[in-house]
């Protein structure tokens, strides 16, 4: 298993939520029509059936579905709407 | 809230077509170009919406991503806008528009005075334009502070004075100050004397000399309870007299009415002027010179002007009727005026005051034109006022 970083494990010791020091996703979904992802960094496959996230060295996530498109974006943050089918994390 | 901002900055639908709609999109994000509404029409072509402050930046990613931009849709205030670029006299028109309304706005058009019933208005509003708020006045330069302060120390029967400017409008708040009744100090010796004529009902002493007991009948000015204490043992002592007393007041009500009056027959014809009030003046909107009937009705109907959402203009538009008649002699019948008086003499009674006689008494004068009515009617009220006893009398 992957050894978690410096930032993961002070923010576990400090109660402090992961995903702000310690660069990790945030993934907020609403139902299966839409998806928020904070932290990403950059989009690497779209497709009306599938949207490829990466977050750097730690990995991309997989987003599958019908009919999907970007309804907001920005450096740190985008939000994905249509049918989601299947969120995954993959090398 | 962010659609209305994006109606006022003005938003564009753009179509790209790119062989790298991911890197596309990413160097958008990166460059901080906000996009939303994004759809897919095909693997290499995407439609996003952005603000056209956005689009104004898309060269920077356009040079880093072949690509091909393409505008389908302007939306939002600026285009709007730029449709009446070349119609000059109109952009004049709603700048000339919004100038006067900044200057009409900025004069005081109506002041609505509250809380003044029972007071001198004239008296008030004659301050009002004394300390400098008046219609036409140039709302700035007014000085709220001074208006209340000097006000209070003009009309000393006010308690509290406010001026609040809203726009064109003035209110005033105005209220009167209840003025302590004069009442005769308790140290003070005096007698209690009937203030007016009637029968006494109800007699309380609390201090002094009863003179009168119930079922008197007094007149005005007759002493009813006297500041002289007679003790047992022969002295006499002067006090306060305190008593509450009652009577009933006997008094006649009459009305009396012409049997002959002139009716009205309506000639049909009828004239109207219209006129503008202003402020301070009057347009008449007609051109004739006068009306030439007789003899007419004048009925005067105001309009005040509003603008859209019920703000009152300064102006109202005032239409005079003018409807001609002629006169004919006719008399009331017996009926009539056995309705008309009973009505005016019921009338004038005081709210608790009963009728005696149930029906009014009637009677002609002796040349026939008048017919009067005669009702008695009964009171009951308190009776009494105090008076000092002077030391050398």
């Amino acid at each position: 298993m992957e050894k978690d970083s410096f930032r993961v494990r002070a923010s576990r010791l400090f109660d402090i939520p992961q995903d702000i020091p310690g660069g990790l996703l945030h993934i907020e979904m609403t139902g299966d029509r839409e998806v928020f992802v904070e932290n990403h960094k950059g989009i690497l496959e779209l497709s009306e059936n599938e949207v490829i996230l990466s977050f750097g060295k730690a990995g991309k996530l997989h987003i599958q579905g019908s009919n999907l498109a970007v309804t907001a974006m920005n450096p740190e943050e985008i939000r994905l709407s249509g049918i989601i089918g299947n969120v995954a994390f993959g090398g | 809230m962010q659609k209305i901002i994006n109606f006022f900055l003005g938003s564009v639908y753009v179509r790209i077509e790119t062989s790298y709609p991911e890197r596309f999109l990413n160097l958008c994000a990166k460059f901080g170009i906000a996009f939303w509404d994004m759809s897919n029409e095909a693997i290499d072509v995407i439609f996003v919406r952005m603000t056209v402050r956005n689009f104004r930046r898309l060269p920077d990613v356009v040079r880093k991503v072949p690509c091909r931009v393409h505008i389908t849709e302007k939306n939002g205030l600026p285009f709007f806008l730029h449709r009446f670029r070349k119609r000059k006299a109109l952009v004049l028109g709603c700048m000339a528009f919004c100038v006067a309304a900044w200057i009409f706005t900025s004069f005081v058009w109506v002041i609505d005075i509250e809380g003044f019933s029972g007071l001198d208005t004239e008296k008030l509003n004659e301050n009002l334009r004394k300390y400098g708020l008046d219609v036409g006045v140039y709302a700035s330069g007014v000085d709220v502070d001074a208006i209340k302060n000097n006000i209070l120390i003009e009309m000393p029967e006010l308690s509290y004075v406010s001026v609040n400017l809203n726009g064109a409008y003035a209110y005033v708040t105005v209220k009167k100050r209840s003025m302590p009744p004069e009442i005769l100090s308790k140290e003070i010796p005096c007698d209690i004397i009937a203030d007016k004529d009637g029968t006494i009902s109800d007699i309380t002493v609390k201090s002094g000399t009863p003179q009168v007991k119930r079922g008197d009948a007094v007149i005005k000015g007759q002493l009813l309870a006297s500041g002289y204490i007679t003790g047992r043992a022969g002295t006499t002592i002067i006090t306060h007299a305190d008593a509450e007393i009652r009577a009933d007041i006997w008094r006649k009500v009459s009305a009396r009415m012409l049997k002959k009056y002139e009716k009205k027959v309506y000639s049909g014809r009828e004239e109207k002027v219209y006129t503008i009030i202003l402020p301070k003046r009057r347009i008449k909107l007609s051109f004739n010179s006068g009306i030439s009937y007789a003899k007419c009705d004048k009925i005067i109907e105001t309009t005040e002007l509003e603008f859209f959402g019920g703000i009152k203009l300064p102006l109202a538009l005032e239409c005079e009727t003018f409807r001609e008649y002629k006169t004919e002699a006719s008399f009331f019948t017996d009926a009539e005026i056995f309705d008309e008086l009973g009505q005016d003499v019921h009338s004038c009674l005081i709210p608790g005051e009963d009728a005696v006689e149930k029906d009014s008494d009637f009677v002609t004068s002796s040349d026939d034109t008048f017919a009067y009515a005669t009702l008695t009617v009964k009171h009951n009220e308190p009776i009494g006022e105090k008076r000092e006893i002077l030391k050398n009398g």
